[in-house]
């Protein structure tokens, strides 16, 4: 019966655009630097705020540009896809996780567990992270494990509270009673039959959060508290490039644009899935 | 020949989604005299409820569409008159009971709100005439303090309590008819036969005219003259209550007869009819019930589906066998 | 309601001595906090200054006791770089702040209400896609970015807007628009399906049965409604404000706390930070207490409880 409606859905209105968009972003991610026309961080101090090429001065050796530096601005937005990729899917899975993890057990036990674990993660939805982030980052110095920490501990938050509701409802179904009167122990019953039925919702809060994830990662090390180089971070890239906007302002442009491209296709996708999979998914991401 | 007072001639209302045409109600007929309790009476998604949101014009758009009939009420085709006249004759000529009490009232207004709105868009009072209506409404209904109740807001008050409430509003402006949608069906039991007999009350009282909707027979012979039984968005029999009990002519009718247990005698197996209704998107040609019938002759074979026949005075029935 | 408000007070004073928990933790396990809250070029005898005034010798919850202690009476050291107490700079760049969030959220919700009941009303035409694409780019857009590239257009290359500074209303028109993206995007999706929901409810129905218009039924029964949803997620919707200042202060140079949280990061200044964190927890509690009152009146639910 899913496979029927899957394949009778594939063809309304599949993002097509944003898949595509995601599979080179993807693809860049792992291979990125070594697909670059130019080494990412090679300087060419005799080229430098080469404008991109359908400017006058521009050429399609550098098809956008190049930056302060002389280094050319595709090859780097190219190879620092890999940085925004690893991050997110790092965060991703810590979150997601400890935070589905958590939001079984406290549906499922429900009581005093519950409330507390929802209580903490309320805390932690109204807490600005990024705040907690700079601190870690001017303390401990800023690296990829404390940006990565930083998401995951916002991310756990929303994913338990919402799996916490849907394993409410499942929990009334008929077939826990029935694993249950089959003496199937507690644990197997959480993480084998609940697990199954949430996975569609798990599915489009992932792929609503790489978006959300890649923009903070930005965001982070847009203000100097995110990833340190050598290899190029979008973030950093605009944060850069701010002092060169009235002169170049592809510069700070095109990295930008990037993490607008991929989180918007991620989005799509996302809300096509949610679609697909239940219309009324709407407390999702 | 006297007017009747509702006339439903032919009505269609169908629902337009992806899976195909769902043919809700289907060239349903019946009429109802003035003052009298007519029953609608069928299985769930029969199409009972839908036949009466669309006379009141408020089948749910854009999925669903009232395609074809007329609705004569007091003379005047409803399906004719713009939204601006419905708007004004919905509330003081028609009015519906839903069934959910817990559900009907908006939880963020009290109930003062919501009782007063009907009154002061329909007979335009104000201020202290307008509460005194209100609590004369309520009074009515036999709630014990109707000041108190005025002040509430819905989450405090019982089931029981809202759906007298719910009942209030629907007759505050004084309607010529009133449709109750299952009213009792999210009652206790023992609350049941107290609304009903309000319903009885208000209208011996005020002469109005009582459609009331149902699956539950228990309720149609205590409450009902005249009946119509629904199957899959036609009517298959009309009659009057007694005729329907005592010499019920369609096979469908005698089987929901046979099915419902009686007290006196004794019961091995509980009769229930074989099948299920078919799927309002994918009707089979004919004869609906066709498919589920034991009384099925080789005349039911044909692809009309049989027209509605008087077989004696005021009970008519749609099918082959009697034609 | 009472009630319900103490609770939720009682679980915010929680949260924030949790947090300055963390703060305080964090700062030791890094090494030596004094150092941390040392400028370059200190001497000997301020670095045993700093050691005594921080408790460093004494027992750890004795350290955390001091560490409340200043805390509470506002007292968190002094800037690295500025040399003036922290509690200062807070105070004098705090009121910009808000100012610029004030006038963000009211932009904000000036365009996603309207846009949001509309989107539900008019479901499937134009309207409705149109809403939906808005909602979707402001959840995608990188907002500092967005402000980079609207100075470009508005700044440099047609000149019909400041760069920086608040003096003038036309100051406040990029930052705030571009703070209120966000929370557009996050209202517009939120009320849209809200109000589907409650138009496709009982009472609705009841209320057209009732013979109301539709303008009565969409503004006053089905909004109501509606608002509480957006309304309970109050608490986030701070927080991504909060973000979105440090982001926009600093793109725009507004003087604001979140401007002053960058350079801090910047420069180094622990002592800045710190009190940033804490100040901001407290204006998120506040805030929260805030949403949350006014949530427990507005849902006669909870104001009237069984």
């Amino acid at each position: 019966m899913e496979r029927e409606k899957i394949k009778k859905l594939r063809y309304r209105g599949f993002p097509v655009t944003s898949g595509m968009t995601i599979l080179i972003f993807m693809f860049l991610a792992i291979l990125g630097e070594s697909l670059a026309p130019y080494p990412p961080n090679e300087l060419n101090l005799s080229e430098k705020f080469l404008p991109p090429f359908w400017q006058e001065g521009g050429n399609m050796a550098h098809p956008l540009g190049t930056d302060m530096l002389g280094r050319d601005m595709l090859s780097r937005i190219m190879a620092g896809a890999r940085v925004s990729f690893i991050v997110a899917v790092l965060a991703l899975s810590l979150g997601g996780l400890v935070g589905t993890a958590l939001g079984i057990i406290a549906g499922y036990y429900g009581g005093k567990v519950d409330a507390i674990l929802m209580r903490t993660a309320d805390a932690t939805l109204a807490f600005p992270i990024i705040l907690l982030a700079m601190l870690m980052a001017l303390i401990l110095g800023p690296s990829i494990q404390n940006v990565v920490i930083s998401l995951g501990i916002t991310l756990w938050a929303r994913y338990a509270v919402v799996i916490r509701g849907e394993v409410l409802s499942l929990k009334e179904r008929d077939f826990v009673a029935l694993a249950k009167v089959a003496g199937s122990s507690s644990l197997r019953i959480m993480f084998l039959h609940i697990f199954l039925n949430i996975r569609n919702t798990l599915l489009v809060m992932l792929t609503l959060q790489v978006g959300w994830a890649i923009i903070v990662e930005a965001s982070l090390s847009f203000l100097g508290a995110g990833i340190p180089g050598p290899s190029p971070v979008w973030g950093s890239m605009i944060s850069k490039g701010r002092e060169y906007i009235s002169t170049a302002w592809w510069i700070p442009f095109f990295p930008g644009f990037a993490v607008a491209t991929v989180c918007l296709s991620f989005n799509m996708l996302g809300d096509w899935l949610r679609e697909i999979f239940d219309p009324k998914l709407r407390q999702v991401g | 020949m006297t007017i009747n007072f509702l006339e439903v001639k032919n009505l269609s209302t169908y629902f337009f989604t992806r899976r195909g045409v769902v043919k809700a109600v289907d060239g349903v007929s019946f009429h109802v005299k003035k003052g009298e309790t007519f029953g609608l009476v069928g299985e769930s998604g029969c199409g009972k409820t839908i036949t009466c949101l669309s006379i009141m014009r408020l089948v749910p758009e854009p999925a669903g569409r009232i395609v074809g009939g007329e609705i004569f009420l007091e003379g005047e085709d409803l399906l004719k008159k713009s939204e601006k006249e419905l708007v004004k004759i919905r509330g003081s000529k028609i009015s519906m009971i839903l069934q959910d009490p817990m559900t009907s009232l908006n939880p963020v207004f009290t109930i003062g709100d919501q009782l007063t709105e009907a009154i002061r868009i329909h007979r335009f009072l104000k201020g202290k005439s307008l509460w005194e209506s209100a609590k004369k409404i309520l009074q009515l209904v036999h709630i014990a303090s109707p000041e108190t109740c005025l002040t509430s807001w819905p989450h405090q008050l019982s089931g029981g309590m809202r759906q007298r409430v719910v009942g209030a509003i629907s007759i505050s402006c004084e309607p010529k008819l009133l449709i109750a949608d299952e009213p009792t069906t999210s009652l206790d039991a023992t609350i049941q036969v107290q609304y009903l007999r309000l319903l009885r009350e208000i209208q011996e009282k005020t002469d109005l005219t009582l459609i009331f909707i149902t699956h539950d027979f228990g309720i149609v012979a205590r409450m009902c003259r005249r009946a119509a039984v629904m199957y899959a968005g036609k009517i298959v029999e009309t009659a009057e209550v007694r005729e329907i009990f005592n010499h019920p002519a369609h096979p469908y009718t005698q089987a929901l007869m046979k099915s419902v247990p009686k007290v006196e005698e004794k019961v091995t197996r509980l009769a229930s009819i074989e099948g299920q209704p078919p799927p309002l998107h994918h009707l089979p040609p004919g004869c609906i019930f066709a498919p589920r019938c034991s009384a099925k002759k080789e005349e039911c074979r044909p692809e009309e589906y049989p027209p509605m026949v008087e077989i004696e005075k005021g009970h008519f029935v749609s099918c082959w066998r009697y034609i | 309601m009472q009630r319900y408000i103490i609770v939720r007070l009682f679980q915010n004073v929680i949260a924030l001595i949790i947090l300055s928990v963390i703060i305080f933790l964090l700062v030791r396990l890094s090494g030596d906090p004094a150092l941390l809250m040392l400028p370059e070029g200190a001497t000997k005898e301020h670095y045993q200054e700093m050691r005594a005034y921080l408790g460093l010798d004494k027992p750890i919850y004795v350290q955390y006791c001091i560490f409340i202690t200043n805390a509470m009476k506002g007292d968190f050291g002094k800037s690295i770089r500025t040399k003036k107490p922290v509690i200062d700079s807070i105070k004098e760049m705090l009121p910009n702040s808000i100012k610029l969030v004030a006038v963000s959220m009211v932009m904000a919700f000036i365009i996603s209400i309207p846009l949001g009941v509309m989107a539900a009303v008019k479901k499937g035409t134009f309207i409705d896609t149109f809403a939906r694409v808005i909602a979707g780019l402001g959840q995608s857009l990188p907002t500092f970015w967005v402000g980079l590239m609207l100075i470009q257009l508005f700044v440099i290359r047609l000149g019909v807007l400041p760069a920086s500074g608040m003096e003038t209303w036309k100051h406040y028109l990029m930052p705030a628009f571009c703070l209120a993206i966000y929370l557009v995007a996050g209202v517009v999706r939120l009320l849209r399906s809200s109000m589907l929901e409650a138009l496709d409810s009982e009472y609705i129905k009841m209320a057209r049965i009732k013979g109301v218009s539709e303008m009565i039924i969409v503004y006053k029964h089905a909004l109501r409604n509606s608002l509480l949803p957006v309304l309970s997620f109050g608490g986030m919707y701070i927080a991504i404000m909060i973000t979105g200042a440090i982001l926009i202060e600093t793109v725009f140079a507004w003087p604001g706390v979140g401007r002053l949280a960058y350079r801090a990061i910047v420069s180094q200044d622990f002592p800045l930070i710190q009190g940033v964190v804490m100040a901001a927890a407290v204006v998120v509690m506040t805030a929260n207490l805030i949403t949350d009152i006014l949530y427990s009146y507005f849902d006669p639910r909870i104001r009237h409880q069984v």
